[in-house]
């Protein structure tokens, strides 16, 4: 019935706890308090006696799952089971991205402590889109025995919404950081930045429909790149600010101008000067 | 009339069941991977390019030690970088390069020595590795903006505090899996006896990170809210983290080298561990012994001082007995086999005596009539360069067995053997190094110079300045048998010679599959009756007639 891990647990388990009541009445425990917890008498220092009767209780117990799992040995769990042969280990899972996204929102949470709180809430929702894909992967997983069947099953429920949101996310970063890009340049840098970049896409696209055999591994790639290099190019633009813009302050601009030839509302300032203007005249 | 049907609903069919996906190629292969070969190789690719940075800070400091006198003003309150760098080299050694490049061995070798398929939860292995490598990169980034311990920078100081806590939390994660496919993934017939001495040491280990990282863990976070709330300043944060590689704590670094030697030793005498099962209970103990980290005496309390210093001079000497043991028998399995001298064996022979060097001066600087030569009464030994002499010792061996270990099961991690003759001479390195490095900090220590981050020194400057030299020397060759390591490494990986699939002759199951292993790692299972299961089947082989 008892395993070597039970054994062993099981025995560090029955010496830690008498070691516990040993070192309560030693250190001041009365009565029945150091096998009973406390509950009929004293149990001595509090600190050493607590450290060695929780260490007790846990080796017990570890020592009982042990017994009950029969230290997970394959052969036993295939008795528990009913069955003949062991159950089937695990498969090795195919592909996933959420570990290294997750890590990435870890990794903004992070950052977002020390540089912004919008850093540190787009890190938070990236965690939680993770562990959301995570656990429907997970339950994927186990839908049937084949591993191509569970991606369909998991593509059904999933695509509907990551599609969306992923589109919604693609083309909102790619708005914002191309805004940021043409914000920061100079008016003449911001033109050529737009026919640049537009000439490039064009360039690019052209290319490929050129090669309609084209690998779409490289096609992926390129994209990845361009992806990667806009994304850049936004942070690197927001982090350098938006050029300084000429205030043009229309009061002025109208003083300078005829000044007739501006509509005249009865009660504003403009009027005003106006009509001293005309009086001065 | 149009008869419209209703489309067929798409039939979910599931083709004929397959147990092993076919291996993803390309960059999938490796930012979306769950094998624990692939994410084994990126903790310890990771972890040896951290190994440069540290190398170099740790020749920075040696260097500056030459001259005690500019050494003192570097370290006034007025100069941080130079403090910085030694909290660097020791906090970076430890969680960026040694704990990474243990996890790394230990994702690759154990699913193949239990005979898994697999490692325990794939995808929390694959988000620890990524989580170490962003946290580590943050940790680096903090540094450079004059935020590590005793930087100035507020921000940096709390980016390097948050990226800490997510490499510590990572690092968790990595142990719970290994841990967990030493229990549950273990091949049908591996009992928890039979279990590999590698794996077994590894398990430990894991119990031990355990319960010390979430301490470590837990102590960053109250960090970071003293930091951020309270404008508690950098200076304190070093103590919160520095107890994790002071000993005790630090031996916990010693129970891999265990199970590196307690798996090499058998495999080069071609004969069975001596006593198999006493080598498992004595590798237990040393963990039983060190998950006192609690106590060390700079936790002394002024009410309970027993409660630290007790338990100090117990587990200082008491450690020595497990190990004293396990030499015992390596002794007797040595000379009951056939020995041959080959590269791990002599990086197995050089991580225990630099091993048993540590733990012999840690018992050393526990006994507390021992005191430095400082005129006067003297003062304690602990605190001086004589426990970091203790810290190096215990993780250059460490760090000795882990590049044993990858020259072992290079055919397994890069499907290529290390040049046997080049590998000898790094081993060979690493030891002279080692001592060069080590030894002088003892004596030194016992001179009064003070520990990680040295006082001005009055008495004997010339002798410990020349001994700071030989620390120095000892430096230059460990960095340079580092360098020829990685270099054996990458000249083995662009190479085209083939291993085989068990060129050492092994006793245990990583043996049994290809080099490198297959997705799924083994096609069958020889039968498993012992610890060795490849030895029996040898001798099975051998005695059928």
């Amino acid at each position: 019935m008892f395993t070597t891990g039970s054994k062993t647990f099981l025995g560090i388990g029955t010496f830690l706890l008498v070691l516990a009541a040993v070192y309560g009445w030693t250190t001041g425990g009365t009565g029945l308090g150091p096998v009973t917890a406390g509950y009929n008498g004293g149990v001595g220092d509090h600190l050493g006696y607590s450290l060695l009767l929780s260490f007790g209780l846990l080796a017990v117990f570890l020592g009982l799952v042990a017994v009950a799992t029969r230290d997970a040995e394959s052969s036993a769990l295939a008795e528990l089971a009913g069955t003949e042969s062991a159950p089937a280990e695990a498969a090795p899972p195919g592909p996933a991205y959420q570990p290294v996204f997750g890590a990435f929102g870890a990794g903004l949470v992070v950052l977002g402590l020390v540089v912004s709180n919008v850093m540190f809430v787009a890190g938070l929702f990236v965690l939680l889109a993770v562990l959301i894909e995570w656990m429907v992967l997970d339950w994927s997983d186990r839908a049937t025995g084949d591993p191509a069947a569970n991606r369909l099953v998991r593509n059904r429920l999933m695509a509907p919404l990551e599609i969306p949101i992923a589109g919604i996310l693609i083309v909102g970063g790619a708005v914002a950081a191309f805004s940021r890009l043409l914000l920061t340049s100079s008016v003449l840098g911001a033109v050529a930045v737009a026919m640049g970049l537009g000439t490039l896409i064009l360039l690019v696209g052209i290319f490929f429909a050129a090669r309609p055999k084209a690998s779409p591994n490289l096609i992926a790639g390129v994209l990845v790149v361009a992806a990667i290099g806009i994304g850049v190019a936004g942070v690197g633009a927001a982090a350098r600010g938006e050029r300084v813009m000429e205030e043009h302050d229309e009061s002025t601009e109208q003083d300078e101008g005829t000044g007739n030839e501006v509509p005249v509302t009865p009660g504003t300032n403009k009027s005003a000067t106006t009509d001293e203007a005309e009086g001065e005249g | 009339m149009t008869v419209t049907e209703d489309a067929p609903a798409p039939e979910l069919v599931a083709p004929e069941p397959s147990t092993v996906a076919p291996a993803p190629a390309g960059l999938v292969a490796v930012l979306a991977s769950g094998d624990h070969k692939v994410l084994g190789r990126l903790w310890i690719v990771a972890a040896l390019a951290q190994l440069l940075l540290v190398l170099g800070a740790s020749l920075y400091v040696a260097a500056m030690r030459l001259d005690l006198a500019g050494l003192a003003n570097l370290t006034d309150s007025s100069s941080d970088w130079f403090s910085q760098i030694v909290t660097y080299r020791a906090i970076g050694g430890t969680f960026l390069v040694l704990l990474p490049l243990t996890i790394g061995l230990a994702t690759v070798v154990v699913p193949l020595q239990v005979g898994a398929s697999t490692i325990a939860f794939p995808r929390a292995a694959a988000a620890a590795v990524w989580g170490y490598l962003v946290g580590s990169g943050l940790v680096i980034g903090a540094y450079s903006i004059d935020g590590g311990p005793f930087g100035s920078s507020r921000d940096g100081i709390r980016l390097f505090v948050a990226a800490l806590a997510l490499v510590v939390v990572s690092e968790v994660l990595a142990w719970i899996c290994i841990m967990t496919t030493v229990i549950t993934l273990r091949a049908p017939g591996m009992t928890l006896a039979r279990t590999p001495l590698f794996s077994w040491s590894l398990l430990i280990a894991g119990a031990v990170w355990l319960l010390t990282l979430p301490v470590l863990a837990a102590m960053l976070v109250i960090t970071y809210v003293f930091v951020r709330y309270l404008g508690d300043d950098s200076g304190g944060i070093y103590a919160r983290i520095s107890w994790a590689f002071g000993p005790p704590a630090v031996y916990a670094f010693a129970i891999p080298v265990l199970g590196f030697i307690a798996t090499v030793v058998p495999v080069f005498s071609a004969t069975r561990h001596h006593l198999n099962r006493y080598a498992r209970i004595a590798i237990s103990a040393v963990g039983a012994l060190v998950v006192g980290g609690w106590a060390i005496p700079s936790f002394v309390g002024e009410s309970t001082p027993w409660l630290y210093k007790l338990p100090w001079v117990a587990v200082s000497f008491l450690i020595l007995i497990p190990v004293l043991a396990l030499v015992g028998l390596w002794a007797a399995t040595l000379r009951k086999g056939r020995v041959t001298l080959a590269s791990p064996l002599l990086f197995a022979v050089a991580s225990l005596v630099m091993l048993l060097v540590g733990l012999l001066a840690g018992a050393v600087q526990a006994i507390k009539p021992i005191k430095t030569l400082v005129d006067g009464p003297g003062s304690s030994l602990y605190g001086t360069s004589w426990t970091i002499a203790v810290a190096s010792y215990v993780l250059l061996s460490l760090a000795i067995a882990l590049l044993g270990g990858i020259t072992f099961w290079a055919p397994k991690l890069i499907g290529r053997s290390l040049r046997e003759g080049a590998a000898r001479g790094v081993a060979a390195l690493l030891l002279v190094g080692t001592v060069l490095w080590s030894f002088p900090d003892l004596v030194s220590g016992v001179l009064g110079q003070g520990g990680d981050i040295p006082g001005p020194v009055e008495e004997n400057v010339s002798t410990i300045e020349a001994l700071n030299a030989a620390s120095l020397v000892g430096g230059v060759f460990l960095a340079l048998a580092f360098l020829g390591f990685l270099s054996l490494v990458v000249r083995a990986i662009g190479g085209r010679e083939q291993p085989g699939d068990d060129p050492w002759h092994g006793h245990t199951l990583e043996w049994a599959t290809s080099s490198p292993p297959p997705p799924g790692n083994f096609a069958s299972l020889p039968e498993i009756t012992s610890e060795a299961p490849l030895y029996d089947a040898r001798h099975r082989e051998a005695s059928t007639p």
